[in-house]
């Protein structure tokens, strides 16, 4: 296919086009891909020598107050006039050092060995009772000293940006040029550095909640904190051990893996594609010309998703049990006898297809009203045009209609694929997993990775191991979501509108 | 000709009232079960009734009178729930807003790669680290009270900025450049231009991280583990349900649900309009 | 730990000159062997090599503040109990707070909900902010001594509990540490009723037809009643391979490894009994929890085991109609074979991590003696594990609290479990009794090796 071709599709053959020449250009894409990351590592290294060849002929060539300033952060800041922000980094490198010194290195000097025994078990003299051993806490130690790396990271980061702004205000000095007074630089901070100041609170909080955890949970991945290794006790490190566990060397948390990838995938594929289909074909139907009260039935489905998750669905686990509502009703109506009743929750294979309908019930809302808005925005002219071909409403529907939901609700329903992926609620308020399997390692016949690795923390104490499926969950999930949204992104000009 | 294509309209029409009606009752069911059992003066988990053979408010006016500081509270559950919704609704709102206009307008040294961590990031769900937030919330002591959920639930926050960020790319920049000619600081242009017009976006937002905090679950219970006068609705009502109180305190469970749902389901029918342009002025050109 | 070394440093002196004192006296009571079991100053019998520990009872402690609790002073307790019996326990530390007012300590503790099951998960999540004293169940002791959750009790209690409790509920917080030189006790026991025994509706079943599961199923089949069981649960699906004469240990090389003392052609045995007799629509393998007390009461049931949990709840469905009675016996091959369950025990922990280890030992110690146990059992209905009290009117007189020790007698201690056993035995005996399954040799025995190779797997 050559440009022109190209360029003459509608959007949505574009995209499958793009996804078709995805796949078959993957292996030279990866190809590529492992090429360019070798080529990052070593401009990485590059840049590295770059830097410390500017630092160094900074340093040369600099004036008596930067080379102070290489010590002594902010020093020469101060001396060109920038007193205060001057003071600001010289604070910022007492208080690291006093950090470090008085309270990191503590717990980074044992990050490798992760702590060790502090005293003995012993018997008291006096009541003879046994007082246990006193142990350091290995999870502290870890916990310290990530956070001392990151802190020292930051604090490189800033020292370099000391180095930075000393050389540029020898620059301008030297130049003749302004230099900003404090009250100026607070206001680049509302206009061209606005950025700055807009980011700075949610990044903190999210490296603080999102990123320390992350790390710290891939550094459990690789020790052996579990139920014989007790919280706030000892435990050690153990390389891939557990990801060795988790594909072939313990049989039975393999198997347990491979089981519940499976269903996981299978779930998520049925339970995204299932509601995407139940729900646009009724919001055709809400939508359709001539039907009335639109708003009523619109509102009638979307009162579920406005009930919170969980009460509808720990209200359905109750309805589904062997003696409750579903059965009573399919007794009353003599679809059942008095005796029997339908395993919606205790079966493995009814518990699979209960779950999907019940997911259905709550997920289809949501297609429903963003299918809903979509449709609206059909521009009117393409069916009119079709109208005047002859086309029928099934052809409309697939040439029209169809394509373009798909085109538009794409990169959404992926999202939705993955938050299928990681759907906690559904799987653990429904059946909590269950019925449980004893041919999986603490698992059930309906639990998704997720509730797997929730159990594993919650009830069974099992830490390294969730935190190895959890890295193996985030790579996966990722990794597409990357692609698919750098797949889309580019099709489409972020700038469209400006 | 035309006679039958009215004809077969009309069938068609017809027929879909009807899977219409079906579908809406099949999806309404299991709420008006709710509300019936939340009224019913039956006193047993399994009825063998469809609609319950007694009739009491006694389930709800226990729920306020009947109250044990230390087993069952739901008053104070409630005002929990509610003050930590308020307090991270604000703050969510706030970063994502501040994270999305950001990504959206302002041009930066590395913007690409950084949408792109923080699009990597927002994919995790917090929970899979569940163990290590909580360890990092007890050293700063912020374990076993809502002080700490209101931290957890709006620090991801600013990662949600998918959404935002579409609907603030469909604002015309045209308006950001004419601002900015006539002198506005970028800091004037988001708080003046950019937020009065992107109200559905505003108000979608708002709607989600309010009601966050009543449907999570996960980390009510990792965090405040026994502590029950600190409980939100969520933990509370799940707790209810528990082998140990589900047979003394199930149509109570109904009735909490049903006065937890009123509410944020009038706020959500209010909303709806602001929730579809949200969602889908941020998934069309998102 | 060094505050609990320092603070005992303060009480040391005193009570080393009573035991200097009393060391001889003790010594010949002892030699005569005949010391009631009130006074118990015996001194273990490992403990020769060491200085003599003097045993004290709950009256010394109550009457001694600084023999009880050494220098604790303005101490903060939290206390964990299951809600059903919430109230009472938070007047029976209201009186141990009394009681030490009196003698000039001011103690103040705080008593919050929390079932047993979760209780010692809790514990082990995060043991700083979890309760000083907590009630678990005996099944999760194992897992809280071995990662010295909990603290051993105070030496000079050890006899006291030794000698009252029953000998299953004792061992069950019996336990060897890496470098204990006997088993020590790590835990008070609190009851000796954590078992199951068989609920039914006397108006509907007799005396003589509960006594075997084949008189249950008749009168089930006739009425169209159902009989609930839930054997796919391992807690009560073990019924199989107990009744056939199983037992459980800890692999001697490995205690995370479970051990199955079963023969296998036994088991088969009572297996295919219990598929041929309840392997239909009258036979419920269903949630006890939540379906027995609403199916009581709506009349759709007339026969459950259920717990002694659910004693309450089961009472007030069932009313003057309750009958109780020990497990029913199974006929295997012609031959009426007793239901052997597993029983358990409630047992009070102290948290390792406790600020005043002194105060918590006592309060324990408290709330398990023989006047909190009584009340317990009068208030809540809580059988005792006090030996004296559970052959007492108090619970002779009851007829579920009876048939609970009278199954007792029919049981294996819930001690010695892993968390690998519960789920393929409950799969086992699920099997058994579902209809819609096969029912021959081969599948009986495909069933049985897919049990014992899963609970044996690491």
């Amino acid at each position: 296919m050559n440009f022109i071709e190209y360029v003459q599709l509608n959007p949505f053959q574009k995209f499958w086009y793009k996804l078709k020449m995805f796949f078959v250009n993957l292996p030279k894409n990866l190809g590529k891909f492992f090429k360019f990351i070798g080529m990052k590592i070593a401009a990485f290294f590059i840049g590295i020598g770059h830097a410390f060849k500017f630092y160094g002929t900074s340093f040369v060539k600099g004036d008596w107050s930067t080379k102070i300033s290489y010590a002594i952060m902010g020093f020469g800041i101060m001396v060109k006039g920038q007193i205060i922000k001057g003071i600001v980094f010289l604070a910022v490198e007492v208080a690291y050092f006093a950090f470090m010194i008085g309270f990191a290195w503590n717990y980074l000097s044992k990050f490798l060995s992760l702590g060790g025994v502090i005293a003995p078990a012993s018997i008291d003299p006096v009541y003879g009772t046994k007082i246990p051993e006193k142990t350091d806490d290995s999870m502290i130690i870890m916990l310290y000293s990530v956070l001392a790396i990151i802190v020292t990271i930051l604090f490189i980061f800033l020292y370099i940006v000391n180095i930075r702004v000393n050389v540029a205000l020898e620059e301008r000095r030297k130049n003749g040029e302004h230099i900003n007074t404090l009250g100026e630089d607070i206001k680049t901070l509302l206009d061209e550095r606005y950025h700055v100041t807009l980011l700075s609170l949610p990044t903190l909080l999210i490296c603080t909640f999102t990123v320390l955890p992350l790390i710290f949970m891939i550094l459990i991945a690789f020790t052996n904190f579990d139920r014989d290794h007790s919280m706030g006790g000892l435990f050690d490190w153990i390389g891939f051990q557990n990801f060795a566990d988790v594909f072939v060397s313990n049989p039975k948390k393999a198997a347990t893996f491979q089981t519940l990838v499976g269903w996981t995938l299978c779930w998520a594929v049925i339970a995204t594609i299932s509601c995407y289909i139940v729900g646009v074909i009724i919001a055709l139907m809400i939508n359709k010309k001539g039907i009335k009260c639109k708003s009523l039935f619109r509102t009638m489905f979307v009162m579920t998703v406005a009930v919170p998750q969980f009460v509808t669905l720990l209200l359905m686990a109750q309805m589904l049990n062997d003696d409750g509502f579903f059965n009573v009703l399919l007794r009353h109506m003599g679809v059942l006898g008095e005796m029997d009743y339908i395993k919606f929750l205790t079966d493995p294979w009814i518990a699979k297809i209960t779950v999907l309908v019940v997911n259905l019930w709550i997920g289809v809302p949501y297609t429903i009203l963003s299918a809903s808005g979509i449709l609206m925005n059909i521009p009117e002219e393409l069916y009119e045009s079709a109208r005047i071909d002859g086309a029928g409403p099934v052809v409309t529907f697939g040439k029209i209609t169809l394509p373009y939901m798909l085109f538009v609700m794409t990169p959404a329903l992926i999202q939705q694929f993955i938050g299928n992926i990681n759907n906690f609620n559904v799987i653990y308020f429904l059946t909590g997993g269950g019925p449980t399997d004893p041919f999986l390692y603490n698992a059930g016949n309906t639990d998704l990775l997720v509730t797997w690795l929730f159990n594993l923390t919650t009830s069974y104490n099992d830490y390294s191991l969730a935190a190895t499926i959890g890295i193996l969950v985030f790579i996966f999930c990722a990794t597409l979501s990357l692609i698919t949204f750098n797949m889309t992104r580019s099709s489409k000009d972020e700038e469209a509108f400006s | 000709m035309i006679k039958s294509y009215k004809l077969r309209r009309n069938i068609s029409n017809a027929i879909i009232y009807v899977i219409l009606t079906i579908l809406c009752l099949i999806w309404i069911m299991p709420l008006v079960w709710l509300i019936m059992t939340s009224f019913s003066g039956e006193g047993v988990v399994y009825s063998t009734n469809i609609i319950p053979s007694s009739w009491t408010l006694d389930n709800y006016i226990k729920l306020f009178t009947e109250v044990d500081p230390s087993k069952v509270n739901y008053p104070r559950w409630f005002l929990n729930t509610f003050i930590v919704a308020c307090f991270s609704c604000v703050i969510s709102t706030l970063s994502v807003l501040m994270v999305s206009y950001t990504f959206s307008r302002l041009r930066f040294k590395s913007r690409k790669k950084i949408i792109n961590i923080g699009f990597i990031l927002g994919m995790f769900p917090g929970f899979l680290t569940m163990v290590a937030i909580y360890y990092l919330l007890k050293i700063m002591g912020l374990t076993q009270n809502i002080v700490g959920l209101i931290v957890v639930y709006s620090a991801g926050a600013g990662l949600g900025f998918a959404i935002s960020k579409g609907f603030f790319d469909t604002v015309p920049r045209a308006l950001d450049e004419a601002a900015t000619i006539d002198g506005a600081t970028r800091n004037q242009i988001f708080w003046k231009i950019i937020l009065p017009m992107s109200k559905p976006i505003v108000v979608y937002t708002i709607l989600t991280s309010f009601t966050g905090p009543w449907a999570d679950f996960i980390f009510a219970k990792l965090l405040l583990v026994d502590q029950v006068d600190q409980y939100t609705i969520a933990i509370g009502l799940w707790r209810m349900v528990d082998k140990n109180y589900i047979n003394d305190y199930f149509h109570q469970f109904c009735a909490g649900s049903v006065i937890v749902a009123v509410p944020i389901t009038a706020l959500f029918l209010k909303m709806q309009k602001y929730y579809v342009e949200g969602v889908t002025g941020g998934a069309v050109k998102g | 730990m060094f505050k609990y070394t320092k603070r005992i440093l303060g009480v040391g002196l005193a009570s080393l000159m009573a035991v200097t004192a009393f060391a001889g006296c003790g010594g010949s009571t002892t030699s005569d062997g005949g010391s009631s079991s009130g006074d118990s100053s015996a001194a273990p019998a490992d403990s020769s090599s060491q200085q003599e520990i003097k045993q004290l009872t709950i009256d010394d402690i109550m009457a001694d503040a600084q023999l009880a609790i050494g220098d604790e002073d303005n101490v903060k307790l939290k206390v964990w109990g299951p809600q059903e019996a919430l109230d009472l326990l938070k007047k029976q530390c209201d009186d141990f707070v009394a009681k030490f007012k009196e003698l000039g300590r001011t103690i103040k503790i705080e008593c919050v909900a929390q079932g047993e099951a979760d209780a010692a998960t809790n514990v082990k999540t995060d043991p700083e902010n979890a309760a000083d004293v907590f009630g678990y169940a005996s099944d999760q002791g194992m897992d809280l001594f071995r990662g010295n959750y909990v603290m051993p009790v105070r030496a000079q209690f050890v006899d006291a509990i030794k000698t009252a409790s029953i000998e299953d509920a004792y061992g069950s917080v019996l336990y060897k540490g890496a470098d204990d030189a006997e088993e020590i006790p790590y835990a008070y026991p609190e009851t000796g009723d954590n078992g199951y025994i068989l609920f039914y509706n006397k108006e509907a079943l007799t005396e003589d037809d509960v006594k075997s599961m084949e008189g249950i199923m008749k009168v089930c089949t006739e009425t169209k009643k159902k009989f609930a069981f839930n054997v796919g649960d391992g807690f009560y699906g073990c019924v199989i391979p107990f009744t056939a004469g199983g037992t459980l240990s800890l692999n001697p090389k490995d205690e995370t490894i479970q051990q199955l003392n079963y023969d296998e052609a036994e088991v088969t045995k009572v297996a295919k009994a219990f598929a041929d007799l309840c392997a239909n629509d009258y036979f419920k393998d269903e949630n006890v929890n939540n379906t027995l007390v609403s199916g009581f009461k709506n009349g759709t049931h007339i026969a459950g085991v259920g717990g002694s949990w659910m004693i309450k709840n089961i009472e007030k469905a069932l009313g003057d109609k309750l009958g109780a009675a020990k497990l029913p016996t199974i006929n295997v091959d012609g031959e009426d074979k007793q239901l052997i369950s597993m029983y358990g025990y409630k047992n009070i922990g102290v948290n390792a991590k406790t600020d005043y280890p002194l105060t918590s030992q006592a309060l324990a110690f408290y709330l398990t003696s023989e006047a909190c146990q009584k009340e317990r059992c009068e208030e809540v209905g809580w059988g005792p594990s006090i030996k004296s009290l559970a052959e007492s009117d108090l619970v002779t007189g009851n007829i579920c609290l009876k048939a609970i020790y009278e199954q007792q007698a029919n049981s294996i201690p819930q001690i010695n479990i892993c968390k690998g056993f519960w789920t393929p035995t409950g799969a086992y005996a699920g099997y058994m009794v579902n209809k819609d399954k096969k029912h021959d040799d081969a599948s009986l025995k495909t069933q049985y090796e897919e049990m014992v190779k899963n609970i044996t797997l690491k």
